[in-house]
């Protein structure tokens, strides 16, 4: 932890001197490992189907920042890394409410007909 | 790439004092704003995604800072969309716990409705067995208790039904005066009504063969109309008695004897079948040596 810690502080710190040019960042592995992390649980969460544009705007940022990767361009790697990052965690939460809210209309749904079940009943029986 | 990046940073730089332009950061920077505060202002951010709504402050933090420090830098417009999706993200965590906040309450509503079905369900169910094990018990309880009472009356049954009959010994000698020894079977034949309100009787009085006709035929009548009267008063509706007298007609012994006068001077309760039906006379009378025409 403290490691990541001290690795985002040098990526951050490589970042903010980037306008000179003078340093090249470190290779961003970390930070791509977290963001194909991050996409397999939206994937496993439903995010393609329910969050298809965050979700596929997380896969292509992914796939620029691996060919960042390749081109050794860290800055743009870590950067599109991270955004592909918090574009999947955006799926994946928009994924999930998604599927509570459903879950919340069927269960409603099906309160509103017990009701009106035993309100019948009620009215038929009581008599 | 990095020449680009060169580039405009130092245009943004260059450009730090003439801001009537929003630049790309800047943009950026004001939607995330926006989404952070959308999602501070949600209570269900608050109670559900405080982890998530802090990673969107400190990176909104971030943003700001190379904002004023760097201007318009890619860096900040990064930062700036980092921080965005982070806050719509926090947003979306509080929509679940929203969510599942209601779920859990209309799951206990529901469990509640389903106790009430299954209560009421079983509430009719036992009512529905209680009414049928009540009728059932008084059903066999009103059988019974006919079956006990009507053989305290020594009812005998006939091809016309039950016939619970007087004796001659229960009325004055020569009069339609019931003795007192009549009441406990009249109190009998009374009770047997009473339990069974749908059984109607036909009372008929006979006398023996001596004497005149008429006069046996009315003393018969008066006889029969004093047990209609003595049932009245014993709360029986007057509607579901009839009445006649039948003077010599129909013997039941011998008119030769004594005691088969005696027994030929009687009043006669002939009970209805349970709906009221009273079946008509058959042709001969029970005494069969001696057929009389039934009169009219």
């Amino acid at each position: 932890m403290r490691h990541r810690l001290c690795a985002g502080g040098v990526a951050m710190g490589a970042a903010l001197l980037l306008a000179g040019c003078a340093v090249t960042p470190a290779a961003p592995t970390a930070q791509l490992a977290a963001s194909r992390t991050a996409l397999d649980q939206a994937r496993q969460a439903g995010a393609p189907q329910s969050a298809a544009i965050e979700y596929s705007t997380a896969r292509d940022k992914l796939a620029r920042a691996e060919a960042a990767f390749e081109a050794q361009d860290y800055t743009a790697a870590i950067r599109l890394s991270r955004e592909a990052e918090v574009d999947a965690q955006l799926a994946q939460a928009r994924a999930q409410s998604t599927r509570s809210q459903h879950a919340l209309a069927e269960l409603e749904q099906s309160v509103r007909a017990l009701q009106a079940e035993l309100d019948r009943t009620h009215r038929g029986g009581g008599s | 790439m990095k020449r680009t990046a060169t580039l405009l940073a130092g245009a943004a730089l260059i450009c730090a004092g003439c801001q009537t332009v929003p630049s790309a950061a800047n943009l950026e920077l004001q939607g995330a704003r926006q989404a952070y505060h959308t999602a501070q202002d949600d209570p269900y951010v608050q109670k559900y995604g405080p982890v998530e709504l802090e990673r969107a402050r400190t990176t909104l933090q971030h943003a700001e800072a190379e904002w004023r420090d760097n201007g318009n830098s890619e860096l900040a417009t990064h930062l700036a969309y980092v921080a965005r999706q982070r806050a719509l993200t926090a947003t979306e965590v509080g929509v679940r716990g929203h969510a599942e906040d209601r779920i859990r309450f209309v799951s206990q509503q529901r469990d509640q409705l389903l106790a009430q079905a299954q209560t009421r369900d079983l509430d009719l169910a036992r009512m529905q067995a209680n009414d049928a094990q009540a009728q059932a018990l008084s059903a066999e309880q009103r059988a019974a208790r006919l079956q006990a009472q009507l053989a305290e009356l020594q009812a005998q049954q006939t091809e016309r039904g039950l016939i619970v009959t007087m004796a001659d010994v229960m009325f004055d000698v020569d009069s339609a005066r019931l003795r007192p020894g009549a009441s406990r079977m009249l109190d009998r034949i009374a009770a047997v009504l009473h339990d069974d309100p749908q059984r109607r009787v036909l009372i008929e009085g006979y006398s023996d063969s001596q004497g005149q006709d008429a006069y046996n035929l009315e003393l018969s009548a008066r006889r029969a109309g004093a047990v209609r009267q003595a049932l009245v008063d014993r709360g029986i509706s007057a509607d579901r008695i009839d009445a006649q007298g039948l003077g010599e007609a129909y013997p039941v012994a011998t008119n030769a004897t004594t005691a088969g006068r005696q027994l030929n001077r009687r009043v006669e309760i002939l009970f209805s079948d349970a709906t009221g039906h009273i079946a008509s006379r058959p042709l001969h009378g029970s005494y069969g040596s001696q057929p009389s025409a039934p009169m009219r």
